[in-house]
């Protein structure tokens, strides 16, 4: 049983933060280095960088209402201080990912 | 027109960083008098960010190909590989987090000193990330200027 003073829907939609910020971080590696898949995203929309911003919007909004439902309706079970850490941790490490990517791969 | 585009994109930005930090501040205040007007903010930032997000993402489709050409020509072509590519890959972190605000000011701010932390953090982070999105897009349009000098 949880003992977090937060609601479900900020628990569940604070961990796709964190998810979705490395995925997305993933998703730069695999297309700047696979061309298939750029072509593929570029294909899939107007943009590679628009099939991007859908996935990870996507993303977000599935893993969030899916965690926020999980456990009976109750919500993830993680402690208030333990998820505030993943969330700033998920999302710094997303950016520091992708910000250390592109400054190597230029 | 382009240009209008561009701008209202940086000034969507700038409000954000702006009502975020104002959120930050309505939060180590919190009582009963401002607890509505932090969620009214919150929904307001979010707003910003996704406006921030639709707008500069339409100008970067649809007008920056040729600014692009002339950044990677000039003598600043990490204004686009590094700082470009950075932005606009980093801002979709900072789209979902800001999307986070609203649903965690829905919490009972007044009595739970966690869902004060976690207000706090997620504004801190909009904040500093916000304010260096607004700095590489200075670079970026820097690396664009000095391209386009007489040598």
């Amino acid at each position: 049983m949880s003992t977090s003073t937060l609601n479900a829907a900020t628990r569940g939609f604070g961990l796709s933060v964190a998810i979705t910020s490395i995925a997305s971080a993933l998703l730069v590696f695999a297309k700047e280095s696979n061309e298939g898949l750029l072509k593929l995203m570029k294909a899939l929309t107007v943009h590679h960088w628009v099939t991007h911003g859908i996935f990870d919007v996507a993303l977000f909004a599935l893993v969030g209402l899916l965690l926020s439902r999980s456990n009976n309706g109750n919500g993830p079970d993680i402690s208030d201080e333990k998820l505030i850490k993943v969330i700033a941790v998920g999302f710094l490490s997303g950016c520091f990912a992708i910000a250390a990517f592109y400054l190597t791969a230029g | 027109m382009t240009l209008a585009i561009l701008m209202l994109h940086a000034l969507l930005g700038m409000l954000f960083i702006l009502a975020a930090g104002f959120v930050y501040v309505d939060v180590l205040n919190v009582n009963a008098g401002n607890v509505e007007r932090i969620r009214l903010m919150s929904r307001l930032v979010a707003g910003l960010m996704w406006a921030a997000y639709f707008i500069g993402g339409y100008w970067y489709v649809v007008h920056y190909g040729p600014e692009k050409g002339y950044i990677l020509k000039g003598p600043w072509p990490f204004a686009h590989d590094f700082f470009m590519e950075t932005k606009e890959h980093m801002l979709m972190g900072l789209l979902v987090l800001a999307t986070l605000l609203p649903i965690a000011a829905t919490n009972d701010l007044l009595g739970s000193k966690s869902a004060q932390r976690l207000m706090q953090w997620i504004t801190a982070l909009l904040v500093i990330t916000g304010v260096g999105m607004e700095g590489a897009g200075a670079i970026i349009s820097m690396g664009a200027k000095i391209a386009l000098l007489p040598q």
